[in-house]
């Protein structure tokens, strides 16, 4: 008897002196999960905009709502299609009046572990990006006033009472609950991902790619592709921090390229900068790059092998990137072998997965409805 | 009866079981000044090297790791969880706290310029070291210690670049400082300088000339910058 009142006062001290104990997660807390080698991300949520169940779900059905658009025929999803690792397979995509923009659809994957949206970088958070194609007159063409009163006859207010405690419906919550659906879009199960948690076996192939990919090249001591200097680790997407990751990979030369990051800036040494995309199931998200000119992606390692274009701008990390000797001004080239072409490419396709193209959890909510 | 007797004898213990501070324990701030021999180095701005070589930088991050305090008595502590990375974020200056340091006279400072013990990325997130923060090479080879990424113009006129990504073992350095007299570390906080000075990666021993070679990743070359930081890259200020 005197050994349990002996353990009931251990438990006891044990519990005060863990602060943590006496917090309790809210009970609909939403629990992401990502591999250690994404890198952290738990502080990169918003704190005023944590996640939660009943957030997501909202936000998954206003992703497919074309309640949203102006005539009730677009939804997010019209361009970011989950089959397609939410992009639409464009170059450039028709709004609801059938105008067309200037930059390719980007693929909706691991955003958690980005700082700068779109492929200028001129948005700072995935909520602010969340509600501009609402409103772009090339896309969605929909007012907030509008766009909220059709929610309300749709009954959504309970659904935003249930997530953020209110139920009148803003432009705020509305990004809120699109942000909170689109960081959940994690991708770590492709064969890549198996591979490194050692439940795959890659070919030869693979395994000579994911070498290319990620290393330098040294002409005479180091054979690589140059990849990974921009394209960073597991996640393949660009450096996170300020504009690192925001680079000129030789698609044009001073006089026809795009602005670029530059009409963020204003500075001029950043024309022809752009977002360093995540290349996960890239196989899946053509045509390639801001303008989608290249349709395959053969065509995409023959431009950083041979058909890089010089510029006052063009990054460093190209410049200072072959497999062999090249004269000083000479225009960068790999000089990849066709075998070496082979196996980046299939290093490529192993980053496609399965399972985040069908997960039903990304998938339509009104499925079966006639909507 | 006998319960609240038993409690008595346990009172002490619950006493002392929630103060875990009864060493007592202070806060180290190390601070690191990044220059470019006597100038505050600035992104951007250009410098010359041993060589002559006219280059400006646009990116600078440096991992230090397995900070250990030397007490007067010859006795080490360590930091746990040491990996530190430092750049340039507070105009030229990166300030890192060490907190739960013993009070105590300490003698010296040792830590390594580099990333001790850590092959791979598959580890759990200790310290500075996260894989997506710009450092991380590929899934074997783990964190680069030192990154520069930056340009010069060469002879012709042409755009190149200074490409200095330093990792592998060999080119883990140890620094030790000796702090001239003991140093008694105690209250609030503490507070130890350190200038890095860019310049020094290129040169002594080894006079780095950027028109013969200015990528340095993965290379033989690349340990030959390893052997400038070595020495006279870290400086503790006093
Ligand atoms: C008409 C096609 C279209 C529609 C509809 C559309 N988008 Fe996009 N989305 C794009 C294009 C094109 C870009 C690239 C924009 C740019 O670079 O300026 C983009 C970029 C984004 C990005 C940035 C991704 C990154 O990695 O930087 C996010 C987030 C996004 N869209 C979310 C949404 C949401 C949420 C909706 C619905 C409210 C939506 N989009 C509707 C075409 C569309
Ligand atoms: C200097 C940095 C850099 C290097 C090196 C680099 N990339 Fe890229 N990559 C980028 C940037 C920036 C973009 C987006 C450019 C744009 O659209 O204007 C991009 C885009 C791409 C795209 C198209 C992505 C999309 O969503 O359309 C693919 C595919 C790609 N890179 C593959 C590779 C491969 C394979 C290599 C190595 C052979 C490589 N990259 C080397 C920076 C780089």
């Amino acid at each position: 008897m005197r050994l349990i009142y002996f353990f009931l006062l251990i438990i006891f001290i044990s519990f005060g002196c863990d602060p943590k104990n006496g917090e309790f997660a809210p009970e609909d807390d939403f629990e992401l999960s990502a591999p250690a080698y994404f890198g952290s991300f738990n502080e990169r949520i918003p704190e005023d905009n944590p996640m939660t169940t009943k957030g997501f779900e909202l936000g998954r059905m206003l992703f497919y709502e074309k309640k949203l658009s102006g005539d009730n025929s677009m939804s997010c999803a019209s361009c970011h299609q989950q089959s397609n690792a939410f992009t639409d397979g464009k170059a450039f995509s028709p709004g609801i009046d059938g105008q067309v923009g200037q930059v390719s659809t980007m693929s909706l994957v691991n955003l958690l572990w980005a700082e700068h949206f779109t492929w200028n970088g001129k948005m700072q958070s995935v909520e602010d990006q969340s509600t501009e194609p609402i409103r772009n007159p090339i896309e969605m063409h929909e007012n907030f006033d509008n766009a909220i009163r059709k929610l309300e006859d749709a009954g959504y207010n309970r659904l935003f009472q249930e997530a953020f405690e209110t139920d009148q419906i803003t432009e705020e919550l509305i990004g809120k609950a699109l942000a909170q659906f689109q960081r959940a879009l994690i991708s770590s199960n492709s064969k890549y991902d198996q591979y490194l948690r050692g439940e795959y076996n890659p070919t030869p192939s693979e395994k000579r790619g994911e070498q290319l990919f990620f290393t330098h090249p040294i002409p005479g001591q180091l054979r690589g592709g140059n990849c990974g200097d921009c394209h960073l680790g597991p996640l393949t997407s660009g450096a996170i921090d300020e504009f690192q990751g925001f680079h000129n990979n030789g698609l044009d030369h001073d006089e026809n390229m795009d602005e670029g990051l530059m009409a963020v800036t204003g500075n001029s040494t950043d024309k022809g900068r752009f977002k360093t995309s995540s290349l996960r199931n890239i196989a899946l998200t053509a045509p390639y790059m801001h303008d989608g000119r290249f349709r395959t992606l053969e065509e995409v390692i023959d431009h950083y092998d041979n058909g890089i274009h010089q510029s006052s701008t063009l990054d460093i990390l190209i410049i200072e990137g072959s497999n062999e000797n090249q004269a000083s001004g000479e225009r960068p080239q790999l000089f990849l072998s066709e075998q070496e072409k082979e196996d980046i490419l299939a290093f490529l396709h192993m980053l496609t997965d399965e399972e985040f193209i069908s997960n039903s959890k990304f998938s339509n909510p009104f499925e079966n409805e006639n909507n | 009866m006998k319960i609240i007797k038993s409690l008595f004898y346990l009172l002490p213990f619950i006493f002392f079981a929630c103060q875990d501070d009864i060493e007592e324990t202070t806060t180290l701030e190390l601070e690191f000044i990044h220059k470019a021999g006597n100038e505050d180095f600035e992104y951007g701005k250009i410098y010359q090297n041993n060589a002559g070589n006219e280059f400006s930088l646009r990116l600078w991050r440096t991992y230090i790791s397995d900070v250990k305090l030397m007490k007067s008595d010859g006795e080490l502590y360590a930091v746990p969880d040491s990996y530190h990375l430092i750049e340039p974020v507070d105009g030229n200056k990166f300030s890192l706290k060490l907190n739960q340091i013993p009070s105590e006279k300490y003698k010296a400072i040792q830590f390594y310029v580099g990333v001790v013990g850590e092959e791979n990325l598959s580890g759990e997130i200790v310290g500075d070291l996260d894989p997506s923060n710009n450092m991380a090479w590929n899934w074997t080879t783990g964190y680069k210690f030192i990154r520069m990424d930056g340009e010069f113009q060469d002879e012709l006129g042409n755009r190149r670049g200074v490409v200095v990504h330093i990792g592998k073992e060999i080119n883990l350095k140890p620094q030790v400082f000796n702090f001239q007299q003991d140093i008694n570390f105690s209250g609030q906080i503490n507070k130890l300088s350190f200038d890095l000075d860019l310049l020094e990666a290129f040169q002594n021993p080894h006079t780095i000339d950027f028109e013969v070679l200015s990528d340095f990743q993965f290379n033989d070359e690349a340990n030959l910058i390893g052997e400038n930081y070595a020495e006279g890259f870290v400086k503790l200020i006093e």
